[in-house]
């Protein structure tokens, strides 16, 4: 069941009209039944996975960790969840590899298994490798199952986050949750513009995209200029249509989860990009793998970046198992890196200065970004190869797979996304909101863009395309 | 109560003097504060005050006062 489908609107509508109408104390119960329902709807099986791992790292947690309270007792638990991480989502790479070894040895090639990757596993492995954590470092663990079930499946961020800290949602869980029109008009806005943005204008950039990375097509510079580009946009709105939609639907039962996005592509430093991409997944690289390397490799700087590669890759690798996808994190490694480097951030300056070196970090930091989706969007190594040898042999700015207007909507969608979020960090957007002309007409003119906008969706839907981040 | 040696080397890293740190002051409430700056303060906390930290025992560290707290069992053990 994709988000953006009629399914799961159909979905939404029935849950919410249920959990509503029913009695408190069967709601969160109502709730584990209906996003079971929903992992289920893909593959039953998997269902079970879910469901096993989420009762061991309840009972680990509140039974051995808690009740220990010895550290040593965290590995047993950490190695559980890493290992169903990697048997489900990397045996195939590691045998392709093995095997890739052996045949250079002149030994014959392994057969390669096919596991198919079950939904959210990424997400839901490393949660709960979270959760034991942070009980180890103190943090109150679930007592009743209900309530850690309920953390685990609850469906809006079940398959790609936001990756929520039990901290965060511990009480929310524990109180009643109460009906609210707010919480009801806030979640059917970021429902709405999550709509918007994946069926408008991601699944609308994708085809473009697509013809770039083809394996039988030959851009020129041009073209993959604008099919990088093309894809920074498509995966940035892709990626937050999704969360829009897990935030807004969580919304609609009375569950506040944390942000993901914070305009990325106006950072002026490639931490910065990393402090507002994919959020919650950046703390959890932070929080449980760059600072117990950092504090563990103590001393020396050349530790602190070993640190920052280390993480980057793995960062990298829990993308996809591919080595494209590891190349991208130590490229996004070696971008935090030099970006300290060349633009440090903390020293006092003259304002004048200040804002050159703020400029050229952006520009640097984007160019840097989107060489980097050009490695994330190839299929492989040979790919990238392929594609760098079309492009130098191709005439400098003549385009050899797009028209000027598939052109000219790419770049006005990167225009308008990055003015819309200049004025959105300026300020500019609140400053209108609050002035005494926009609170007259805004009872007329909100009703009209918001059904302009679902006129819009319901067009531009082309059949409901998987969301990029589902595959990890 | 935060010591005024912590907040000077908060301060320090930020290389701002009037910046306000008390018990309740995060990482996400000072302007800059980040996974680097973290790493930073850290060392320099294990260097001013002689303690060494294991990295469970940053993770549990939700704010200021939660490591001045921590400071302070480390130098009466």
């Amino acid at each position: 069941m994709i988000f953006t489908s009629y399914t799961y609107a159909l979905f939404l509508f029935l849950v919410l009209l249920i959990y509503w109408g029913i009695s408190a104390k069967w709601r969160k119960r109502f709730l584990i039944f209906a996003s079971y329902t929903f992992f289920c709807s893909w593959k039953w099986q998997y269902g079970f996975l879910l469901l096993g791992l989420s009762v061991f790292n309840w009972a680990y947690g509140r039974w051995v960790i808690k009740k220990n309270g010895q550290r040593k007792y965290l590995w047993p638990g950490i190695v559980v969840n890493v290992s169903i991480l990697v048997i489900f989502k990397y045996t195939k790479f590691i045998v392709q590899n093995i095997s890739f070894v052996n045949v250079r040895l002149g030994g014959n090639p392994f057969s390669i298994p096919n596991i198919l990757l079950p939904l959210g596993i990424s997400f839901f492995t490393f949660q709960g490798v979270a959760y034991l954590v942070d009980v180890a470092s103190g943090e109150r663990p679930f007592i009743k199952l209900t309530d850690y079930l309920l953390f685990k499946a609850f469906w809006p961020q079940l398959i790609a986050g936001p990756i929520i800290r039990p901290r965060e949602i511990h009480d929310q869980i524990e109180n009643e949750r109460k009906w609210s029109n707010e919480n009801i008009e806030y979640g059917l806005k970021r429902i709405l513009s999550g709509f918007f943005k994946k069926v408008v204008l991601a699944d609308n950039l994708a085809p473009l995209v697509d013809a770039v990375f083809l394996k039988s097509a030959s851009p020129g510079f041009i073209d993959m200029a604008a099919g990088v580009l093309g894809f920074g946009l498509q995966i940035y709105f892709d990626f937050s249509a999704y969360s829009d939609i897990a935030i807004g639907s969580a919304r609609l039962f009375g569950y506040r989860f944390p942000e993901n996005f914070n305009w990325p592509y106006l950072a002026t430093s490639p931490r910065e990009f990393w402090s507002s991409w994919h959020m919650t997944l950046s703390r959890w690289i932070r929080d449980y793998l760059f600072t117990p390397l950092a504090v563990s490799f103590r001393g020396a700087k050349a530790y602190m970046l070993l640190a920052v590669m280390i993480s980057m890759g793995v960062c990298g690798l829990w993308h996809g198992a591919a080595w494209t996808f590891v190349i991208w994190g130590l490229w996004h490694g070696l971008l935090l890196i030099s970006g300290e480097l060349l633009f440090p951030q903390k020293k006092k300056r003259r304002p004048s200065i200040g804002y050159m070196i703020k400029y050229s970090g952006w520009v640097f930091t984007m160019v840097g970004v989107f060489i980097g989706w050009l490695l994330f969007r190839a299929e492989s190594i040979g790919a990238i190869q392929r594609i760098f040898k079309s492009v130098s042999m191709a005439p400098l700015l003549k385009p050899q797979l797009m028209r000027e207007n598939q052109l000219i909507l790419v770049a006005t969608i990167f225009l308008f996304t990055f003015f819309v979020n200049l004025l959105k960090k300026l300020g500019w957007q609140a400053k209108m909101r609050s002035s005494q002309f926009w609170l007259e007409v805004r009872p007329l003119v909100m009703p009209l863009i918001y059904a302009v906008a679902v006129a819009i969706i319901i067009i531009a839907d082309t059949g409901s395309k998987a969301f990029v981040y589902f595959q990890f | 109560m935060i010591s005024e040696k912590l907040k000077e080397i908060v301060r320090h890293e930020f290389d701002a003097e009037g910046i306000d740190l008390n018990d309740d002051t995060m990482a996400t409430d000072v302007p800059g504060w980040d996974s680097f700056s973290h790493i930073s303060i850290i060392h320099r906390v294990e260097k001013e005050f002689g303690i060494r930290f294991k990295p469970l025992e940053i993770i549990s560290l939700k704010n200021l006062g939660d490591l001045q707290a921590f400071i302070e069992r480390s130098a009466s053990k």
